[in-house]
């Protein structure tokens, strides 16, 4: 019926063929991943948008209406950039951590392997908050709540970044969270204690002199700095450094795929 | 060819270990059908799923010079969240395969109807069983790994498999099961596990005669 070559996967193969079948999995599990999250019922995978949403939306209107600190920003734009990113950061971890727990299964099959696993979801959760992130920008430029972005592709850059910063998280999550139940248990908590961390409720300039360079040694600070500054143009006094987030992201991946490549070992199967 | 060469695996239990494989040679060629046969914790599904890639042996290797299937049984390789056919369609596309064709192939082979369109968990080991099955005769692998894939069908669909493989000539097949029955229809040549290695006998008669001693 099929050809024998299409499947046959030898244990020694050529990288480009190692990279094409793997390309065809993670698209494969991308679109299994959307199936089995939001099913065909009612508004199916729009969920994959909506949640994130739904998120970024009440957190404007309450800084809005509150009146949190925001600087020159709009409060709707300061908001949506900082809540994305914190959504981003938080969705990528924690929903990224438990797809072993999931997806077990699906390790019966040779071609798909611990890290396509990790890296689908971990690209399926930053790809949720981007869409969302895009549209709720166009929602709150449409209705004069925002101007659009100064300079779009730097918004795109520092968003990228971000990304990759976000899914190395993911993936380092998946290795702790199979080495340990603890990391389970804790792993809110912790993502909770990270929010100073991201960046998203105060901008660099505005912190005493002598805590600016501390708060600089966080990955993500870089990125949302650079991100707003992207948006609303020099005014808001963004600092940032382009090559030390990069830095960060490239160590990320090598400890994130190292790690990953020792999961197997310990894995607990079905 | 399938080449395993003194494979060992042990588990951590208790904080002792427990050798489970101890020094296990193996060899299958293109149609051969072979069984192997041992007591319930032997080790015959560690065996087996260490051929398919899902547990690193401690030492030794496997050379796989074939392609190999998923370890047939009554769970995994499926997704229970998805329907018979969302499975269909993903297993495609990780295997590269026409999906239509396969659709087809399955619900004529399985006889499962518009149970294809429900989810997977709501099958029973029975119908999973069939469906695995039927998915892997589908996708043309040079060798089957049934891991009591097989007895969880019922003798019309025994009849069927039987039919399916005799079909297919040069299909090898590594099968794990306890039902005598089942073997004895599908295999020509039986191991005993027993004590971590593999026990090579001439006939299926002498591996019962030595399995049920």
């Amino acid at each position: 019926m099929n050809s024998r070559s299409n499947i046959l996967t030898p244990a020694k193969q050529s990288f480009w063929i190692s990279l094409k079948i793997q390309g065809r999995v993670i698209k494969a599990l991308f679109l299994r991943e959307m199936i089995s999250h939001f099913g065909r019922n009612n508004i199916g995978f729009l969920w994959m948008f909506a949640e994130p949403m739904m998120f970024s939306v009440g957190i404007t209107i309450l800084w809005t209406v509150v009146g949190h600190e925001h600087g020159v920003m709009p409060p709707a734009g300061f908001a949506l950039t900082g809540y994305s990113s914190i959504v981003g950061w938080r969705n990528c971890v924690n929903k990224t951590s438990v797809t072993l727990t999931a997806n077990k299964g699906l390790l019966f099959h040779r071609n798909v392997t611990v890290l396509d696993l990790a890296l689908t979801r971990a690209l399926f959760e930053f790809s949720a908050v981007s869409v969302s992130f895009l549209f709720l920008s166009i929602v709150f430029i449409g209705l004069g709540l925002m101007s659009a972005p100064i300079n779009p592709l730097q918004v795109l850059i520092a968003w990228f970044l971000l990304g990759w910063f976000f899914i190395c998280g993911g993936l380092i999550a998946v290795f702790l969270d199979q080495k340990s139940e603890i990391f389970h248990r804790i792993s809110h908590v912790m993502m909770y204690l990270t929010l100073p961390l991201t960046g998203a409720f105060a901008m660099v300039s505005w912190l005493p002199k002598k805590l600016q360079s501390t708060y600089l040694l966080s990955p993500m600070v870089n990125g949302v700095e650079m991100l707003r500054e992207g948006y609303f143009g020099e005014i808001v006094q963004a600092q940032y450094s382009i090559s030390f987030l990069i830095t960060c992201n490239i160590v990320l991946t090598a400890i994130a795929l190292l790690l990953l490549s020792q999961v197997k070992k310990f894995i607990e199967s079905e | 060819m399938l080449q395993v060469r003194d494979l060992k695996k042990s588990y951590t239990i208790h904080g002792g270990t427990l050798k489970v494989l101890n020094g296990v040679n193996l060899e299958i060629t293109h149609g051969e059908k072979v069984a192997i046969l041992g007591r319930n914790g032997a080790g015959k599904s560690t065996l087996i799923r260490i051929i398919g890639d899902l547990e690193i042996p401690d030492s030794g290797k496997v050379f796989r010079g074939m392609s190999i299937s998923w370890p047939l049984g009554y769970s995994g390789g499926m997704q229970g969240s998805l329907t018979g056919y969302d499975n269909i369609a993903f297993l495609c596309r990780i295997y590269n395969v026409d999906q239509s064709e396969v659709r087809e192939y399955v619900s004529s082979f399985t006889e499962l109807g518009h149970f294809l369109k429900e989810p997977v968990k709501t099958y029973s080991a029975g119908m999973r069983g069939r469906l695995n099955f039927a998915l892997s005769m589908a996708f043309n692998f040079d060798c089957l790994l049934i891991d009591e894939g097989l007895t969880a069908g019922d003798s019309r669909f025994a009849d069927r498999c039987h039919q399916a493989l005799e079909a297919k000539k040069d299909c090898a097949i590594l099968m794990v099961a306890h039902a005598q029955e089942s073997i004895r229809q599908f295999c020509q040549k039986a191991y005993v596990l027993e004590g971590g290695t593999l026990l090579s006998f001439d006939s299926m008669d002498d591996a019962y005669r030595h399995y049920n001693a």
